[in-house]
Parts: C-alpha cells; sequence; structure tokens
C-alpha cells in the first residue's frame, strides 16, 4: 500500500520531468509554428503574432507562464489550431480515442490470450506452427497495410461497412480490427512463451500427474502464471492504444488524439506537444503501476511490484 | 584439438539441423544475408538505375517487376533487405544489451535502486521519439556526414542511416527492459535461486549464470517482436522525413510505398506484395531459428 | 491463491471457460467486465448521424476560420461559405461579380473605386451590414496587432504598406472611406486590374464587429456566429467536420442550393476517395486529397475532372552559395531538365512543363519560354563553369519536403537527368516540412524545390515573390533591373503595356540570370458525379463558391 502511495506520489513529478524536458527540447528544432511557404505580411506582422502567443518572451518567462498553467491544469491555445485550446481540442478527441483504443485491447486480449495459450499447449504439433504462423504475419503486416486491406475487402467491394469516418458502431469494426489485431499477435507470442514456461515447472506436472484435464490445468493453474509477460507488456500497449494510433485514426479519419502526436510535432505546436506527453507518461505511469500489481496478483512470490 | 572444433561446430549447429522447418528456416536466413550482400553487385540492374518503362509487371527481364521510375524491384529489394536487417539487427542488440541488463539489474537491487531505474524507462517512454531523433539528425547529420565521408568517399549517404540505426536502438529497448524485469521478479523468488544465494553465490554470478538462462526463452520471444517494430518504425520515420535519404529503401519504406497500392482503382499488387513477403520470410526464419536456439540451450528443469 | 489446495479438486467437465461453476479466473472475470462496459459505452456514445443535403470533403482540418488570419485553401473555403466581401466569384469562370455591393464605379485613371452596397444586408443574427463595417474590418486586418499573414493584400490601398510595416501608426489612413452607409471609397496606389477579384477574398470580407468587441480574438467561436454569407455555422469538430446551415437572412439566400453541407476534414488521399466511391461525399473539393499515383486513372473517370490553375512547381538555386553562384552552372543546369519526361512520367496528370515561374493564363498574360533540354548547351555551359563533362562538380544536394510522395519522385527524376544529361551524381535531401521552410529561408541548401499558388489572377502575384527585398525570394538573387522593370509595371496604366513589362521581368529571372527555373505549372482533379451534382465549374483560380451547389437526384 505505502508503495502504491510512493508511485503515485512520484506521478506529478514525473509528468513535470516530460513537459520541462518536452519545453526545451522542441525549442531545439529548427522551425516555429508560425512558419510557412510564404512570408507574412510584414516583420511587424510576424512579431505581433509572436508577441500574441508570448513566444517572443525570454525563454525562462515563457517556462514560468506555461508551469502556472501546467498547475492548474490548462495548456494554453493551440499554435496550430488558433481557433482552439488544447483543451478544448483533447476533450473532443480523448473519447474517440478511448473508445477506439479500449475495444481494440480488447480484440488484443480477447484473442491474443486464447490463441497463444492453445498454441503452448499444442506446443511443436500444427495448431502451435498455424498460431506462430499466424503471429507472424500480423506482426509484419502492420496496421498502415491492414487496414487498407480490411477496407477494401469489407468497405468497398462487400460494403458491408463504412471505410471511414465516426459516429456509428458500424464505424467501429474495421479501425478496431486494424488496430487490434497487430498487438493481438504480439500478446499471443508472449502468452505463448509464457505459458510454455508455467507448464514446465513442477507444479503442473504434479497436477497432471493427478490426472487433472489439461483444461482444468490451464484454468486454474497455468493461465495466471503464465499472464506474467502480457502483463507486464499491457501498461505500455494500453498507453498507446489510449492515447490513439496516427496511423489508424487517419486512414479512417477519425477524430481521435492519436493523429496529433504526429501532426503536433510536424507542425510545431509546442502546447498540444506538451499536453499529449504529459497525458501519456500520467497514463503511462498509472497502467504500469497497474500492471506490476497485476504481477504481484498473478504471481503470489513477486514480493517488489 | 581439430576434433574438438568440429565437437563444437555440432553442437552449435545441432538446433539448425534439429528438424525439417528449422533447416529450411536457416536456410532462408542465411540465403536473405547473401542476396542482400552480393546479389546487388551481381545484378545487372544498378538499385537506383531508373529506365523508361515503368510499372512493368514482373516478368523475364524484371522478375519482380519494376516501380514508376523503372527501378528493378528485385534488386532494390536486396538492397533494403540489408538496410533493413541491419536496423533490425541494431535495434535487437540494444535490446538485448541495455534492456535485458537494466531489467536484471534493477530487479536484483531491487527497493529504491529498481524504483528509479523503471521511472526512468517510464519518463523515457513519454518523450516523443520523434523529436529526439528529428533532433540529433539536425544537430549531427552534416558533422557526421563529413567525418564519414573520410572514411567512405564513395558512398555519402550513409551519415543519415547510421544516425538513425542509433537513435532505432536508443529507443527500442524500454520495454524489454519492462519484460524482462517482470519475470526476474518471479524468478528470483524461486527455490533454485534461494538455494544459490544461500550457497553465497554474488550478484554477476546469481544474474549471468542462474537468472539470464532462464531468461532466454523470452528474451527471444520479445526480441523477435523488437525486430519488426523497429524495422517499421523505421519506415514510419522515413514517411515523416526523417528517415533514410532516397534512392536508398528499406524494406519497411518499400512496404510503406506499396501501401499505397491498396485502393480500389488501380493494384501494382507486385509492389506491395514481394517486399512484404520478404520481410515476413525473414521474420518468420528469425523467429523460428530464435525458438529452435532457445530449445537447445535452455535449462530444463530450472526449480529442481 | 495458493496453488496446493487447488489441485485435490476435481474438476467439473463443462464446456467453455466461461461457463465453469467454479468463479472463473480473474483474468477471464476483467475480460468479461471490460467486454461488457465497452458494448455500453458503445450503445451510448454512437447514434447514428444523419447525413447532410450534401457531404463535400473539404481536405485538412483548417487552422482558423477567421477570414482576417486565414491563410490555407481550405481555411478559405469554410470562411467563403460564412463570410462575403463587396464581390464575390463567379462559380464558373473565377472572376468577379457583385456580392454585398450591388454596383461600383471606376475613377478614368483606374485608382478610385466607389462601391454601392446592397440595401437591407445584415448578420445572419440580425444586425445591419454597414459601409463603415468594412472600413472598420480593413483597418483592423491592416493594424500588425491582428497578426494577419495576408495582410499584404492590402498593399494595394494607398498606406497598406506603410500600416502593415509599421511605418504609419494612423489606421484611419488606409485608402478606404465611408461618405455614407451604404457606399465604399477606396483609393490604390496603382490602377490595379485585378482589384475586383481581390475584393472578393476572404481578408476583404467585413467581420462581425459586435463580436468582436465582446470576444475580442476568439470572435469567430461565439454562438451564434453573425455571419454575412450565404451559410452560417452549425458545428464544428476538429478533424472530422464543419456542419453548415443556409443562412435565411443572406441577401441571395434564394440561389442557395443546398440547405445543409458537412465539410468533412482529413487529409489521407486514399480515404477521400474511398468516401467518394462508396458515396459518402458527394465532392472532393481539394485537389490535394486526391491520390496523385491514381491520377492517371482516374482522369479517365467521367466523375473526375481535370483542370489547369495557378499554380507552379520549380527549383530555387542558391545564388550565395557555390557552385550555383555562378549563372552559367545555374542554366547548365535549368538546361539539362527533361520537363516533359517530368509530367509524362511522374506526375502524369497533364500538367503544362515549363521553364517560366507563371503560369499560362493569368490574367491574359504570355509567359516566355523558360529553359528547355538542351544537353548541348548544358554541357557546353558546365565546361566553362570549369567543369567539363562534370568533372570536379562539387557535391551538391536536391532538398525537397516530404509530404506527398510526388516531391520524392520528381527528386528521383532530377537526379537520374542531371547524371544522364551533365554527367553529374547528386544526392537528394528529405526534409520535413518545417525544417524545409527554415532552411530555404537561411538559404542553407544548394538547389530547392519551390512551389507558388496565385492568390489572384495576375502575373505579379508570381513575379513578386522574387523582388529583392521579397521575403519569398529565399534564393539570394538581388537585381535591381528585376525591381525596377516591376516597378515600372506597377505604374504603367494602358494593361498591354504592363503586360509587356512583367514579361519582360520574367525573361530576366528565367531566361537570363535563372536564380529559379520552373518545371510545370499545375493541374487539379476534384471529383463529382455530373448527374448528382450541380452547378459546380472547374476555373483557373480553384475557387468554387459552394453557393452555387445542388443535388441533381435525390438518393
Amino acid at each position: 500500500m505505502n508503495g502504491i502511495l510512493k508511485r503515485l506520489a512520484l506521478v506529478p513529478l514525473l509528468a513535470w520531468l516530460v513537459a520541462t524536458g518536452g519545453f526545451f527540447l522542441l525549442r531545439l528544432a529548427p522551425g516555429g509554428p508560425f512558419d510557412r511557404d510564404r512570408a507574412p505580411a510584414s516583420a511587424e506582422v510576424e512579431a505581433a503574432l509572436r508577441a500574441k502567443y508570448h513566444l517572443d518572451e525570454p525563454l525562462h518567462r515563457q517556462y514560468l507562464r506555461c508551469l502556472g498553467g501546467w498547475v492548474l491544469g490548462d495548456f494554453g491555445p493551440s499554435l496550430k489550431y488558433r481557433n482552439h485550446t488544447v483543451n478544448d481540442i483533447l476533450a473532443q478527441s480523448l473519447p474517440v480515442s478511448g473508445v477506439l483504443g479500449l475495444l481494440a485491447a480488447g480484440v488484443a486480449f480477447g484473442i491474443g490470450i486464447p490463441v497463444g495459450a492453445w498454441g503452448a499447449l499444442r506446443r511443436g504439433r500444427w495448431p502451435d506452427r498455424l498460431a506462430s504462423m499466424l503471429a507472424v504475419v500480423g506482426i509484419c503486416i502492420p496496421s498502415f497495410i491492414l487496414g487498407p486491406i480490411l477496407v477494401l475487402v469489407f468497405g468497398l467491394q462487400l460494403a458491408w461497412l463504412p471505410p471511414a469516418l465516426w459516429g456509428s458502431w458500424e464505424n467501429c469494426i474495421l479501425p478496431v480490427l486494424a488496430l487490434g489485431l497487430y498487438f493481438a499477435a504480439r500478446v499471443s507470442r508472449l502468452t505463448r512463451e509464457g505459458m510454455t514456461d508455467v507448464l514446465r515447472s513442477p507444479f503442473v506436472r504434479t497436477a497432471r500427474a493427478k490426472g487433472l484435464s489439461p483444461g482444468a490445468i490451464v484454468r486454474r493453474h497455468a493461465l495466471r502464471g503464465s499472464l506474467l509477460p502480457v502483463a507486464a507488456y499491457a501498461g505500455p500497449m494500453l498507453a498507446d492504444l489510449l492515447t490513439g494510433s496516427f496511423i489508424v485514426e487517419n486512414l479512417f479519419q477519425i477524430p481521435g488524439t492519436g493523429v496529433f502526436f504526429v501532426n503536433s510535432f510536424l507542425n510545431r505546436d509546442y502546447p498540444m506537444m506538451i499536453a499529449l506527453a504529459v497525458l501519456y507518461s500520467v497514463l503511462l505511469q498509472a497502467l504500469n503501476l497497474g500492471s506490476d500489481l497485476a504481477l504481484r496478483s498473478l504471481d503470489p512470490r513477486v514480493r517488489h511490484a | 584439438m581439430r576434433e574438438r572444433i568440429f565437437q563444437h561446430l555440432a553442437a552449435w549447429t545441432r538446433p539448425f539441423r534439429g528438424d525439417r522447418t528449422t533447416t529450411v528456416a536457416s536456410g532462408i536466413l542465411l540465403a536473405a544475408l547473401l542476396f542482400a550482400v552480393v546479389f546487388p553487385a551481381c545484378s545487372s540492374f544498378a538499385p537506383d538505375a531508373t529506365d523508361a518503362e515503368a510499372f512493368s509487371p514482373p516478368g523475364p527481364r524484371h522478375l519482380l517487376g519494376s516501380d514508376l521510375h523503372g527501378r528493378d524491384l528485385l534488386v532494390r529489394i536486396a538492397v533494403a533487405t540489408r538496410i533493413s536487417l541491419l536496423v533490425g539487427a541494431s535495434g535487437a542488440a540494444v535490446s538485448l544489451g541495455i534492456g535485458v541488463g537494466w531489467g536484471l539489474v534493477a530487479v536484483y537491487f531491487g527497493g529504491k535502486i529498481d524504483a528509479w531505474m523503471m521511472r526512468f524507462v517510464d519518463l523515457l517512454y513519454a518523450l516523443p521519439s520523434v523529436v529526439l531523433v528529428l533532433l540529433v539528425l539536425n544537430f549531427f547529420e552534416s558533422a557526421v556526414a563529413t567525418r564519414l565521408q573520410g572514411v567512405f568517399p564513395d558512398s555519402p549517404d550513409q551519415a543519415r542511416l547510421f544516425l538513425l540505426v542509433l537513435c532505432l536502438g536508443g529507443i527500442s529497448w524500454l520495454t524489454m527492459a519492462r519484460i524482462i524485469r517482470g519475470q526476474v521478479l518471479s524468478l528470483k523468488e524461486r527455490p533454485f535461486i534461494l538455494a544459490s544465494r544461500a550457497l553465497g553465490a554474488g550478484a554477476g554470478r546469481i544474474l549471468f549464470l542462474h537468472l539470464l538462462p532462464n531468461l532466454s526463452g523470452i528474451i527471444l520471444v520479445y526480441l523477435t517482436l523488437t525486430v519488426p517494430a523497429v524495422m517499421l518504425q523505421e519506415s514510419f520515420l522515413s514517411v515523416l522525413g526523417l528517415g533514410i535519404r532516397p534512392p536508398q529503401a528499406s524494406l519497411g519504406t518499400l512496404i510503406a510505398d506499396g501501401a499505397s497500392q491498396l485502393n480500389p482503382v488501380r493494384m501494382r499488387l507486385w509492389l506491395l506484395a514481394f517486399p512484404a513477403g520478404a520481410l515476413a520470410g525473414v521474420l518468420w526464419a528469425l523467429g523460428r531459428v530464435g525458438d529452435a536456439l532457445r530449445e537447445a540451450f535452455e535449462p530444463r528443469d530450472r526449480d529442481v | 491463491m495458493s496453488t496446493g489446495g487447488d489441485i485435490r479438486e476435481t474438476p467439473v467437465p463443462v464446456p467453455g471457460v466461461f461457463f465453469h461453476s467454479a468463479p472463473a479466473p480473474a483474468p477471464i472475470r476483467l475480460f468479461a467486465l471490460a467486454w461488457s462496459l465497452l458494448l455500453a459505452v458503445l450503445a451510448v456514445g454512437c447514434s447514428p448521424r444523419q447525413r447532410a443535403d450534401l457531404v463535400v470533403h473539404n481536405g485538412p482540418e483548417p487552422e482558423t476560420i477567421d477570414p482576417q488570419v486565414l491563410t490555407g485553401q481550405a481555411d478559405g473555403r469554410v470562411a467563403a461559405a460564412l463570410f462575403e466581401g463587396l464581390t464575390r466569384f463567379n462559380p464558373v469562370d473565377g472572376r468577379a461579380i457583385p456580392g454585398l455591393a450591388e454596383s461600383w464605379e471606376i475613377s478614368p485613371d483606374g485608382r478610385r473605386y466607389r462601391f454601392r452596397l446592397r440595401e437591407g444586408i445584415v448578420w445572419s443574427t440580425g444586425e445591419p451590414i454597414r459601409a463603415e463595417d468594412f472600413v472598420w474590418s480593413w483597418r483592423r486586418a491592416v493594424m500588425p496587432a491582428t497578426a494577419a499573414d495576408y495582410s499584404a493584400q492590402f498593399f494595394h490601398l494607398e498606406n497598406g504598406e506603410a500600416i502593415v510595416t509599421g511605418k504609419e501608426k494612423d489606421v484611419a489612413r488606409l485608402g478606404v472611406e465611408a461618405p455614407d452607409a451604404r457606399t465604399v471609397e477606396v483609393r490604390l496606389v496603382n490602377p490595379a486590374p485585378f482589384f475586383l477579384e481581390l475584393a472578393a477574398s476572404r481578408i476583404f470580407a467585413p467581420i462581425p464587429r459586435h463580436l468582436v468587441d465582446r470576444f475580442g480574438d476568439q470572435w469567430i467561436r461565439a454562438e451564434p456566429l453573425s455571419c454575412s454569407g450565404p451559410y452560417q455555422l452549425m458545428q464544428w469538430r476538429v478533424n472530422d467536420r464543419f456542419r453548415l446551415r443556409r443562412n435565411p437572412r443572406y441577401w441571395d439566400a434564394a440561389s442557395v442550393g443546398t440547405e445543409r453541407i458537412d465539410l468533412l476534414s482529413g487529409d489521407n488521399a486514399g480515404t477521400a476517395l474511398n468516401l467518394f466511391l462508396r458515396g459518402d461525399v458527394d465532392l472532393i473539393i481539394d485537389r490535394k486529397i486526391i491520390p496523385g499515383e491514381l491520377g492517371p486513372d482516374l482522369a479517365q473517370r467521367p466523375d473526375f475532372h481535370r483542370f489547369d490553375f495557378l499554380g507552379c512547381d520549380f527549383i530555387r538555386f542558391n545564388t550565395g552559395r557555390k557552385p550555383f553562384d555562378d549563372p552559367k552552372v545555374r542554366k547548365a543546369f535549368a538546361l539539362a531538365l527533361d520537363r516533359p519526361a517530368i509530367t509524362r512520367r511522374i506526375t502524369r496528370l497533364g500538367e503544362r512543363p515549363t521553364g517560366a515561374i507563371t503560369p499560362l493564363g493569368a490574367g491574359g498574360y504570355e509567359p516566355p519560354q523558360g529553359m528547355g533540354l538542351d544537353v548541348e548547351q548544358a554541357r557546353r555551359l558546365l565546361a566553362e563553369a570549369g567543369f567539363p563533362e562534370g568533372r570536379g562538380f562539387p557535391r551538391v544536394e536536391y532538398t525537397y519536403n516530404v509530404g506527398t510522395r510526388l516531391y520524392e519522385q520528381v527528386g528521383v527524376e532530377i537526379q537520374a537527368q542531371l547524371l544522364a544529361h551533365l554527367g553529374v551524381r547528386i544526392q537528394l535531401r528529405p526534409l520535413e516540412w518545417k525544417t524545409y521552410l527554415t532552411e530555404m529561408s537561411r538559404q542553407n541548401y544548394d538547389f530547392i524545390r519551390g512551389s507558388w499558388i496565385g492568390d489572384y489572377n495576375d502575373p505579379l502575384t508570381f513575379l513578386d515573390c522574387f523582388l529583392s527585398d521579397s521575403g519569398n525570394n529565399r534564393t539570394g538573387w538581388r537585381q535591381p533591373r528585376y525591381d525596377a522593370l516591376l516597378r515600372s509595371a506597377g505604374a504603367a496604366a494602358d494593361p498591354a503595356a504592363r503586360l509587356a513589362l512583367l514579361r519582360r521581368a520574367e525573361v530576366l529571372l528565367v531566361e537570363e540570370e535563372v536564380p529559379v527555373t520552373g518545371l510545370y505549372s499545375y493541374v487539379g482533379l476534384c471529383a463529382y458525379r455530373t448527374d448528382r451534382l450541380g452547378g459546380f465549374h472547374v476555373n483557373l483560380i480553384d475557387e468554387h463558391p459552394l453557393w452555387s451547389l445542388r443535388r441533381i437526384a435525390p438518393r
């Protein structure tokens, strides 16, 4: 309990480090938010624009100004989408990415764990070979290939599902698959490994010797221990999924947060980038804490989680 | 003496001869390596030689077809495989070196050290990697280019590749560290470790002699996940203009280019299928060989 | 959990993990919980949305739709639906027709315009639109504090340049006045024959003062927003869509063809195409949102429409750095490029290859030929510059921005051509957009991709860029003779004489000194089915007012 409180206390500290690091690193990148392919009308106009967003102040002043906002949870105006604040955009886009990410996580676990466990139980036999083959295919077919294939087949050829956009449940299916199957492949590999590991341990051998059916062994004893690698991986994976995927959101024209992870950088939208880094950092820490707790509950021998 | 060498050789190659699939897999890897290194030199096409006829489908002249510029896809895949293997290998090496080491050390010492090491990993996770890559390229590319030009005067395009390999390695080890840590947390409380600690074994001995071999499975599996992830990350950076310089290509960039063929109007699928097939083949073979290696070297009865 | 006790239990043979009589293991319970939660979220959160009468794909999410500060084309299309100026664009040919002004008089010297506003024009929220609103809005636009990137459009007005550049602090001295509530008087510096079109552009539209007074810079987010144009804003979701509804108080509301329009925002061209082919989108209006590689195939289809428009790709040479400080080297490179091969093999939409900067058809202007392919001449010039057969030529890089793959493909082609024609092996240097812009402004390049899209239908919008002091020059080339030619063209009252002077300047630019050399002028594609959508026309300035659009066949 004490450990958890300590971890939670560190969350704002790390978030602050991320924000500060991001703030200064970003300024080193060439180009600024208001650079365009055509020059501004005059130097005065450019100066006024910079002044409007306080970019003309010395860096430490800007930093303190931002810091004040961060404390209050206000990340300021977006420098790219100039009629919106960063909070405004995140409030619109996070729920979308969240739903998409949760569903994709469901696919990743819901498919990956059973397939991986099955492969381990039939290790070396055809189901395992097949599962491994599928996993390799899943891993090297990134979502920017899988997505278009799904759209071509189910969106255009069969015309069962809308090829893009967001709004109804039909819109969710293809992007969730495009996003989830890749992670399902990875989860299945990790589960298979964890399961193989557990199946070799003495207590499983004992259980088998006692005549317990393989299904029962898996459900009662092996599954828990075999999820250790998946549990460790789940933290970063969920953080990635919940904050959205650039490729999938761009491909399906979904108004989520994922596209901003790349676009805010390309646009030098400093406040947006910092907000996203902080958001990701907080989410990751929370999920990693959860994943560490899961490690502990899955394996009673793990003490220092 | 010679006999002993043969014995060693036999022991080392045993996993590769174990069963048919593994033999095929090692054959594929070897062939891919040879293909990548030797083929570009003896092909009748240069990888960047353009031709008046665009988009030739696979045929006798261009075995795997050609692209918009009339460049031969076969030789481009060979060159791309070279770069992708290099990128993948570097990611794997860093994951192996830093990632595994980080996880082991963190959990072995435990307590505060563990906590801070893992929080450091969390911190690195959250810093956007594209920014780091951009900054590294921006500040070091021209300097490295000048240095490299002294070493390889004929190929001045290597600076970006070098820096890219460095950066991709630098961001590829984080998840490995987490996974290893999770696994070691469980392993270190098992009887055989407790026993060897009770016998007074030192930290180094326990880490490297007892823990590491028991981790080989998960390490290999996660490596087979890291390598493709790093390769794809590289292609993503290339799409953003932070990757290798054209006309150089990697399997990832060829696939990313080929992705535009998945459209309802006109598909020139060879541009996607062959690079993707090459990548899948290499990755499958890598995974298979990794599995075989691990079967061969993993200790069997750990809890005894 | 202890493992010891469990082993003794006899398993209950039931099919499927989920129906096990004993409590399911924690992970499984968790999954079941998570899934049911998700389905609940979905059921509640995703209610199907009604399709608008017309769905238009508008391209990338606009940065802002404030007509005074926007710069992007997609931004401008939204703003043009909401705000109208003295004139508006004719959907057929893109020329100016009466907008909020019903008529105008032009003085004989072409420097004074007197506009007569329509009677009873009001904002969509009911407030009247008066001549003072124009004066007030234009003055706000030129104030440096407004930070309007496009305020250079006002340089054609008296004192416009002085105010925008901060030399004149009194905005009241801008050449615009309102003698009465329905008259706007404009004084120009030069007889600009394109001023009526300029007056139709976004930045010349009046903005609602009552909102600016209340909300300041973010007046555009006011709800309800006061609009002067054919449509009013109902909803704006970032990276999703704008929902527009007909403005019943628009002076010409009767000719607005569609009640509700959705403008979708997105920058994936393949996705836009899929949506169009599925019938979810009626019109793709942004030429960048059509997949370039499929251009030739799509152009064959009856529902895709090709059009020339005022824009071009060209190359800038860095005249401040060896070896391109030598005009002979620049000319040699310009002569070694096979532009028809680039348009035939790479861009493939029937673009017009040209060595000039100004596209054909800008304001009745006939651009010069510029440099064409002449390998012998190119080799000779390169040899004269000290590099016979390309020997000893330093390492040079062609810099371009990534974004669409087209620029890389053009780069690869240029690389191959220069190697074949000059024996020079250049390197390609792809940069992400902002780095590319920075390197170009700092002149940290050898030669670099450039492009320009005309703001109005006149060659001046292209030739302006290469004035010695223009921020768009970016080549280090300073030529007083060029500046002088453009100045005298500006002062010329006779349109023919004016065009001749402009042509003389362009010859100096692209044939004699060659700090830049053209590649090709743009062709755009837009997508709509002629049997479903009426009132859409292609034109040289790529202006397509939404009010003229109407669905023909009901779905």
